[in-house]
């Protein structure tokens, strides 16, 4: 446990001390995720890497490409000599495992939720010596939110709008409770009308979503190429509540809604504007 | 001996019926028996009805593809997807995604991928005009690792994160949306198996050998060149509606011949009723294990397949 200490302590020596600081920090990121979150902290500069997913902000295409998100290429990793990376769990853990072997300063950031979410952005700017950007950043988030959680705590229990999302549609994927989608919709004052799944995603047949007849129907497609019209189009799904009363959107961002980053909050703010229209 | 034969007949066809009725009314949705028939929740029996048709037709003609190509090739291991379909339609699929084309296009460009990579496979096997009973194979699995492998390049090189979906696509599934490309891939099914059977015969003739066959008169490169168009085309439509579903293609022949015996004429029908029947157990599971989750087919075929295979297989040995 000593040893451990003080090895922990000699690495943060290292880190922090105003040496290693003297020259530009050199981060490179990994993950979609964890670009938004550091060019929100304004570290734009020190950013040497991103993966090619990272298509946010429009500074972050412009960054040298580290490969993709499940295959970070390691030599072109190491070749940029970074100072830290940035990362997320998911498909990319086994390279992250290499790369701990190879002795470089990972940090992962995988939230499971808002707080979780916090937590990382509070961390990245503990590392990254921008502890007071961070600390406004989630200060303007939480404030976001709580807006409009105040709003939602109006809505009456009957009154809740029940939402489906749509991951894909063949098998017919949705979201669980394990997913951040769904805290978004609770939030939001809504019912993610599969939330008794436990895991992140899971493919359902359409009975549970006829059955279970959802207000609003949201398409978060990866890549963006789910038409509204093949939902409507669908035999037997004319009875559903949010077809019939044309609810089914697919106009929100998939990269806003999927990615646990600081966009979460535009997310949030889009949902609720498609589930509670008049306010 | 035909006493026997018409019981067992039988025998599966009650199992079949039993397993149709389950599968209507067992579903990832609880619902008692009166509330399934009633005004409200019509729509939940035609989505049931729908999936039942659909999970006999892909069964019979997988089966059916199974005991064509064991037969012709005279190798047991012959499956549905042996002649490039599976990683022909995946092909077709991604290629049309990274285009991007809207999902809904899918099927077709799956059905197209299946057909061109069995035209490629049968291109390569022709030899002066006959088909190579080896390189058929060989050449089947040739084109299947290349485009396994040109699917994947395009899945790590492009940006686009829809194509994840195609992995779960992939794995099959029997959720209909589109009730038009049901009825055109019933009928293809239907007349492929039809047009099989009458080939009853020559599949009994060619599977004991093609010099045998030859000498009892058959036109065996005739007759394979038909049976691999409709092998080809049944399993091509069956992928563009509900994916690749493994396992039901190469096992189910194996166990109706177990049961039935090698005659064609009868290992046909059978293989369509024990195909079917098995096909919908398993969806069963598929839908009610974890309900309301779903678990792909494919994985309950294989998973509930092989033991029965097994305990089938040193049954027939023991004997």
């Amino acid at each position: 446990m000593e040893k451990l200490f003080s090895i922990v302590v000699f690495v943060f020596t290292i880190l922090y001390s105003p040496d290693s600081f003297a020259k530009d920090l050199r981060i490179i990121s990994l993950a979609p995720a964890t670009t938004e979150i550091l060019f929100a902290l304004g570290l734009d500069k020190e950013i040497v890497g991103v993966s090619e997913f990272c298509n946010y902000p429009k500074e972050a295409v412009a960054k040298e490409k580290i490969g993709t998100f499940s295959q970070p290429n390691i030599e072109k990793i190491l070749s940029l000599k970074p100072d830290l990376i940035f990362g997320t769990g998911l498909e990319q853990a086994p390279a992250i495992a290499k790369l701990k072997q190879l002795n470089l300063n990972i940090f992962v950031s995988d939230p499971e939720n808002i707080d979780e979410l916090f937590r990382s952005i509070r961390e990245i700017g503990r590392l990254t010596k921008k502890e007071k950007e961070s600390t406004s950043l989630i200060g303007n988030m939480r404030k976001r939110i709580e807006k409009i959680n105040l709003q939602a705590s109006c809505v009456a229990e009957e009154k809740k709008q029940k939402v489906f999302v749509e991951i894909w549609h063949s098998p017919l994927t949705t979201v669980g409770s394990g997913s951040f989608i769904n805290e978004l919709i609770a939030l939001c004052g809504g019912v993610n009308i599969t939330s008794d799944i436990k895991s992140a995603y899971s493919s359902v047949a359409q009975e549970v979503v006829l059955k279970r007849n959802p207000d609003c129907i949201i398409l978060a497609y990866m890549g963006n190429l789910s038409p509204v019209e093949s939902v409507i189009s669908r035999p037997g799904w004319e009875n559903i509540a949010a077809v019939k009363n044309k609810r089914v959107y697919n106009d929100i961002d998939p990269d806003v809604l999927l990615r646990p980053g600081p966009r979460i909050v535009e997310a949030m703010e889009e949902l609720n504007k498609k589930l509670y229209p008049d306010g | 001996m035909d006493k026997i034969l018409k019981r067992k007949i039988i025998l599966l066809s009650a199992i079949l019926v039993l397993a149709v009725i389950l599968g209507i009314l067992k579903g990832s949705v609880n619902l008692s028996f009166s509330e399934l028939f009633s005004k409200e929740n019509r729509q939940i029996l035609n989505f049931r009805f729908v999936r039942v048709i659909l999970a006999i037709v892909a069964a019979s003609g997988l089966s059916i593809c199974g005991i064509v190509l064991q037969a012709i090739l005279r190798n047991p291991l012959a499956e549905p997807y042996l002649l490039g379909t599976s990683s022909g339609a995946g092909l077709g699929a991604v290629i049309a995604l990274t285009l991007g084309v809207a999902v809904t296009y899918i099927p077709f460009a799956a059905f197209i991928g299946a057909i061109l990579s069995t035209l490629l496979v049968y291109s390569i096997s022709r030899e002066r005009g006959k088909i190579g009973v080896q390189s058929l194979i060989l050449s089947g699995v040739i084109v299947s690792i290349a485009f396994s492998a040109i699917i994947l390049f395009l899945l790590s090189t492009s940006e686009r994160q829809t194509l994840h979906g195609i992995s779960w696509w992939l794995w099959g599934n029997l959720e209909v949306f589109d009730y038009k490309l049901l009825i055109i891939v019933s009928v293809i099914v239907a007349l492929g198996i039809f047009t099989v059977y009458l080939f009853s015969q020559d599949l009994n003739a060619i599977s004991i050998g093609e010099e045998e066959a030859l000498h009892l008169g058959v036109n065996v490169e005739l007759v394979k060149k038909i049976l691999l168009f409709l092998v080809s085309l049944i399993t091509a439509a069956i992928i563009s509606v509900c994916g690749v579903i493994g396992f039901v293609g190469l096992i189910i022949p194996h166990i109706s011949r177990l049961v039935i015996g090698p005659n064609h004429k009868l290992l046909i029908p059978v293989s369509c009723i024990l195909s079917s029947a098995f096909m919908l157990l398993c969806d069963s599971f598929a839908r009610t294990l974890f309900s309301p989750s779903e678990i792909p087919i494919g994985v309950i075929t294989a998973i509930v397949g092989a033991p029965i295979f097994i305990i089938l297989l040193k049954k027939s040995e023991a004997r």
